[in-house]
Parts: C-alpha cells; sequence; structure tokens
C-alpha cells in the first residue's frame, strides 16, 4: 500500500509562511492524527499531501516515489473537507456515487459501495436527500463517506466528527477505526478533540503556527511533552505551570517556588539532564495527578478553593496558592472524599514525581 | 387583531398590488393581442371595443406575406447567436473566473465595452467589413455581430457565478480523478444553471430585438421580424391589425422559452444567490 513522507514542506501563501519546514512520516497502514490550535496550518497540511496546495519547497512522497508533479486526481487520495464541500445539486445517494464514476467503475460495485457506506454511516433513510435537506452532523457523514466510498490508497480526513453528538462519535470512531484496520488505507486525521485524538491515533502529531512541534504515540505525547506547547495544549484541563528554580542543596536536588520547596527523589534527578541544575525552570503538573485534602500533611500546600466545577464522575477545583498563583485539580469525587465549596481552606499534595520541568527561556524538555 | 388575521390582511393587499402592477405591465401586450383578431373597424372604433367577433383575416393576411420568412429568419439567427455565445461564453467565464490572466480586470473591462457601445457607431464599419467578406443578407453575418454583443455580456454575467462557485467542489471533483474539463462540465456548469438561463434569455430577446444592424446588414434574404414589421408601415398607411398579428406571432416564442426555464430564471435575477 501507500506510505507517507513529508520533507521539509514549506507552504507559502503570498509572503506569509504557512507551513515552516513539515518533516513527517506515516506508515503503510498507519492512522496518524494532527492536532493543534486553530490556524496553525492542519488543512495547509493535508491539502499538500493531497497535492491541491504546492509546497514552495520540500518534496511529498508516497512510499519512496517523489510526487510533487504527480496531479491531484492521480495520487489515488481519498480526502473529506472540513467544509464538507458536498456538491449541493446532486442527492447523497449521488454525491457517494459520483467518485465511482469517475473511475467508471461497474454499476453492481458502485451500488454495493453506497450500501456499505450508508451502513456504516447509518444514513439509509436521507440517501435521496439534498445536502442543504440535512443537518450539520449528517452532512459531515455525507463527506466522509464520500472520501471513504472509493477505498483509495489514503484518506486524508478534515476534522470529519466534529459536528457529531457524543454517542454517534463513539460508535463511528469504532467502525472508522475498524474500517481503516481492515482496508489497510494509511490515514491522516485532523481533529481538535483530544478524546478523538487519544482513541484513534497510532501516532500523534502536535503542530503549532506551521510547525511540527512533536511527534509521537499518544502515551508518550501524554507523559513526556516535549515542550511548553505541548504539554499546555494536550490534556485537559491544561497542565498547570509553576516557574521555580531548580537547586542542590544537602546533596539532594531540589525545586524551590516561593511558596514551597520539594526534594526531588532519585528517578527524577536521574531524568533530569546534567545541565538541570542552579537555573530557572517551570514546572509543569497536571491537574490529575494532584491531590487534595482537608487537613495538612507532610509537604503540602495551603490554598483556598476558587472556583469548582463538578463534571459528571469527577470534579475540577482551581485553587489559589496565593494571589495571581492558581492550580487546577481534577480529582474523582470519590477519591476526594468531601463536598468541596468556594473559598474552603484545603492543603495540596503535588507528588514531585509527578512534575514536568521545562527550561523557562525555550520552553523545551529538561530531560 | 390576532397577527394571522393581520398576516392574511397582508397577503391579500399584497396580491392585489401585485395584480394591478402587472395589469400596467400587461395592458399593452393584451391590446396587441385583441388587435391582431379585430377587423380594421372594430380596431378603430371608439370607445375600444372589448367584446367582438373575432377574426383570422389580419393572421392570414400576415401568413401570406414575407413575414413567415422573416419570423423564421429572426428565430434561426437568434437561436443560434444564443447558443453559440452562451457556449464560448460560459467557457471564457469560466477562464477568467478560474485561471484569471495576469491582465484579467482589464481585459474584462474591454470585453464589457464592447457591449456599452452604442450600435450606431458601429453599423457602417460592420457594413463595410461584411461586404468585403460578401457576406451581406447573410444569416451568418446577423449571428456573428449578434454574438460579439451577447457574448461580452455573458462574460460578465456567468463570471459571477462561477466566482461564487466554492473552489473545493472543484477541488473534490479533481481528486476524485476528474478531469479539467469534466470538473467544469459535471461540476461547475450545472451549478450556474440559473446564470445560463438568465444570459440565454437575454441573449434571445436581445437578438430578437435587434433592429439597426439587421436593417442595415439585411435586404431580402435574412431581413429578420423587426424589419420586416417596420417596412409595414408604408406611405400608403399602417395597416395595425397586420402589425398587431405579427407582433403577436413574434411574441410566442419568446413566452415559451421563457415559461420553458421560469424557475432557474428567477433564480438567475437573484444575481449569485447560489443555494444548492
Ligand atoms: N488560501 C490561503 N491564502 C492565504 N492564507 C491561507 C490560505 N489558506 C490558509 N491560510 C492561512 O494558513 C494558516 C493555516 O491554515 P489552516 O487552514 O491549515 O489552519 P487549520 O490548522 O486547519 O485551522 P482550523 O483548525 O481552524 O481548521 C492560517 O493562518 C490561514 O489563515
Ligand atoms: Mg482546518
Amino acid at each position: 500500500m501507500t506510505s507517507i513522507r513529508l520533507e521539509n514542506v514549506h507552504v507559502n501563501f503570498g509572503k506569509t509562511e504557512v507551513l515552516r519546514d513539515i518533516s513527517l512520516e506515516v506508515a503503510d497502514g498507519e492512522l496518524c492524527v494532527i492536532v493543534g490550535p486553530s490556524g496553525c496550518g492542519k488543512t495547509v497540511t493535508l491539502r499538500a499531501i493531497s497535492g491541491l496546495t504546492r509546497p514552495s519547497r520540500g518534496h511529498v512522497y508516497f512510499d519512496d516515489n517523489v510526487i510533487d508533479h504527480v496531479a491531484p486526481g492521480d495520487r489515488n487520495v481519498g480526502m473529506a473537507f472540513q467544509t464538507y464541500a458536498l456538491y449541493p445539486n446532486m442527492t447523497v445517494r449521488e454525491n457517494w456515487e459520483f467518485p465511482l464514476r469517475a473511475a467508471k467503475r461497474q454499476e453492481e460495485l458502485i451500488q454495493e459501495r453506497v450500501g456499505q457506506v450508508t451502513g456504516l454511516l447509518d444514513m439509509g433513510p436521507l440517501l435521496n436527500r439534498y445536502p442543504r435537506e440535512l443537518s450539520g452532523g449528517q452532512q459531515q457523514r455525507v463527506a466522509l463517506g464520500r472520501a471513504l466510498v472509493r477505498r483509495p490508497q489514503v484518506f486524508l480526513l478534515d476534522e470529519p466528527m466534529g459536528n457529531l453528538d457524543a454517542k454517534l462519535r463513539v460508535e463511528l470512531r469504532a467502525s472508522l477505526r475498524k474500517l481503516q484496520m481492515d482496508l489497510g488505507v494509511t490515514t491522516v486525521y485532523v481533529t481538535h478533540d483530544q478524546v478523538d485524538a487519544q482513541a484513534l491515533g497510532d501516532k500523534i502529531v502536535v503542530m503549532d503556527v506551521g510547525s511540527v512541534q512533536q511527534v509521537g504515540t499518544p502515551e508518550q505525547i501524554y507523559e513526556t511533552p516535549a515542550n511548553l506547547f505541548v504539554a499546555g495544549f494536550i490534556g485537559t484541563p491544561r497542565m498547570n505551570f509553576l516557574d521555580g528554580t531548580l537547586k542542590q542543596e544537602n546533596g539532594n536536588l531540589v525545586v524551590e517556588h516561593p511558596l514551597f520547596k520539594m526534594d526531588l527523589p532519585e528517578e527524577v534527578v536521574g531524568r533530569l539532564a546534567d545541565n538541570a541544575r542552579d537555573r530557572k525552570v517551570v514546572m509543569g503538573v497536571r491537574p490529575e495527578s494532584i491531590g487534595v485534602s482537608t487537613h495538612p500533611g507532610p509537604q503540602t500546600i495551603p490554598g483556598k478553593i476558587y472556583v469548582c466545577e463538578p463534571q459528571s464522575n469527577e470534579v475540577i477545583i482551581e485553587i489559589e496558592l496565593e494571589e495571581e498563583v492558581h492550580l487546577k485539580v481534577r480529582v474523582g469525587r470519590d477519591a476526594l472524599g468531601f463536598e468541596p465549596y468556594i473559598d474552603q481552606l484545603v492543603q495540596v499534595q503535588i507528588d514531585p514525581d509527578t512534575l514536568h520541568f521545562f527550561d523557562s527561556v525555550t520552553g523545551v524538555r529538561l530531560s | 387583531m390576532n397577527s394571522d388575521t393581520r398576516e392574511t390582511i397582508r397577503k391579500v393587499l399584497l396580491f392585489i398590488l401585485t395584480i394591478l402592477i402587472t395589469l400596467v405591465f400587461f395592458l399593452p401586450l393584451l391590446w396587441v393581442v385583441m388587435s391582431s383578431f379585430k377587423t380594421r373597424l372594430d380596431l378603430f372604433a371608439i370607445p375600444p371595443k372589448w367584446i367582438f367577433t373575432p377574426t383570422l383575416e389580419n393572421y392570414i393576411g400576415i401568413l401570406e406575406s414575407d413575414f413567415k420568412q422573416q419570423l423564421l429568419n429572426s428565430l434561426i439567427i437568434a437561436a443560434f447567436s444564443t447558443v453559440y455565445s452562451v457556449t464560448l461564453g460560459s467557457l471564457a467565464a469560466y477562464g477568467f473566473s478560474r485561471y484569471p490572466p495576469k491582465s484579467g480586470n482589464f481585459i474584462l473591462f474591454w470585453i464589457l465595452s464592447l457591449r456599452m457601445l452604442p450600435v450606431i457607431a458601429v453599423v457602417v464599419p460592420f457594413y463595410l467589413v461584411f461586404r468585403a467578406l460578401g457576406l451581406l443578407d447573410t444569416h451568418l453575418a446577423l449571428v456573428l455581430v449578434y454574438s460579439i454583443f451577447n457574448i461580452s455580456f455573458t462574460i460578465w454575467l456567468l463570471k459571477g457565478f462561477f466566482d461564487e462557485i466554492p473552489l473545493e467542489f472543484e477541488e473534490a471533483a479533481k481528486l476524485e480523478g476528474y478531469s479539467p474539463f469534466e470538473v467544469f462540465s459535471r461540476v461547475s456548469l450545472p451549478l450556474t444553471r440559473p446564470g445560463l438561463a438568465a444570459a440565454a434569455m437575454f441573449c434571445l430577446i436581445q437578438s430578437l430585438n435587434e433592429f439597426l444592424i439587421a436593417l442595415a446588414l439585411t435586404t431580402r434574404v435574412a431581413e429578420t421580424a423587426p424589419v420586416g414589421l417596420a417596412k409595414l408601415q408604408t406611405f400608403l398607411g399602417t395597416d395595425w391589425g397586420r402589425i398587431s398579428a405579427a407582433a403577436t406571432l413574434f411574441m410566442i416564442p419568446v413566452v415559451f422559452f421563457t415559461i420553458l426555464i421560469r424557475n432557474e430564471l428567477i433564480r438567475g435575477m437573484s444575481f449569485g444567490q447560489l443555494k444548492g
């Protein structure tokens, strides 16, 4: 089948450089998820792969062949556009038949494929509607179906489920993943949804302002974010950041914050690079790795509950350590063991094992 | 008064107003059609007769004259010019919209300025050109001249429609393996149907109505209906009955064509309202 490789791809629109030196590899049959804030260049990356946008520098490879000069129609990719781009003068069925007719397939095969996609996307009763007669989520499924129906070598899916309700999304996610694995189609999937990204991706690419920030498995991205941007972007609520200083004290490495000081255990010290001494750092701690209790214990930090957002089975508590220094905490309702209220005085416990350290100037992970 | 009754009253008032306005525009037409069925006596009766015994004598008269051929000429010339203008115009408009040339706006303005040219300024040059070509008094000459005027308008009208079509529709088709011409003919062109209808209608009416050039370039063989109609006004007097009959016959194809494409036309008139 097909593997995809982008090599130092730059894309310019007039003077503005929208993609800066993107290098990226997606192995044959892999599902690669691209995440990143709005406007960071996800769509443009997909367009560069499909050939709709020509890179101003760099090369795109399918397998080991440069395809810079291969026309989009000859690349055999199926793309679901973020804006759907459904043909307004065609019914759902015609929208799905249209790609198959380009290849002059047999009528039976066309009907069979359309039937399969109809089942997969649960669109049976809507086949004869026009796009304008469909809801946003239904239109989105038609757009997805149009990419799937042709069974191309590569799927390029630009936020194919952003408009679906939670239930449908979970179901469709599973079916899509199964279909993709059964067919072994190399897939690039753009999403804003972190759950989608974690659930689907063999590999996640985090992008920001036109460049790749980190590539890795979902676990790698979550557990060892490469820099402050990735750390802050992945995870909800986002990671807490505190300024601090790493210091050598009585043979131990400690991290010092105006409000607290923590000894770092051996493993953490071992992970840190050698030069990570006596320097200003940004400490990152995930909301889910902070403990809250009402009684002081060893190494706890006092604070006051600032905001409390109950979720279904957990609570997100924002705690004020001092003015302008806030921590967000996510704990299970059961694990909390008390009913939090605003202005309640609490004790915060941070496990030094779970701290991430970043250079305070460059934002790069120290380890 | 609840809002339902108010709404009903509003609708009724609007309806009456519409009827009145339509009547104002329709009255002359009605007069022509009625006159075509009147005898010379009824025609000039004062006060005008609304009820009379219709006669076909005007129609028989006009159809026995040259007018039959002139009407046919008009239709042939208008049809060819329309097909030609819309075909070439849509291709050119698509080109201007999707592959704009460097000095596109200048060229577009130049094309449109052809349309703004007062006809009378070009009658003589056209006459000389077609005389040199040996095309005087041929259908081809009029088809060509009308197309020059109509294509420029068609390009302008249709370019607007093509501009409205999101590029992504075409990109999707491109990715699916359609050739550039297929993308044009199977994706974009069908989406401009209202525009095509409006353009065709416009070309047809313009070509049918044109008088001055037809008068200059034709003498017998290719003479068109408007010229023929004018020639019915002779120094021996004007036969209004026959003129009315001729005008009525002349109207039929336009009315027929309008009814045929009325749905597209209404959408086409509300420019660029491209809604699937
Ligand atoms: N045709 C274009 N001309 C000029 N600038 C463009 C064009 N297309 C995209 N851009 C710019 O390129 C940048 C990246 O756009 P892109 O559509 O890839 O963002 P995205 O990551 O897909 O965002 P979103 O999540 O909102 O869809 C944006 O800043 C956008 O303004
Ligand atoms: Mg996008």
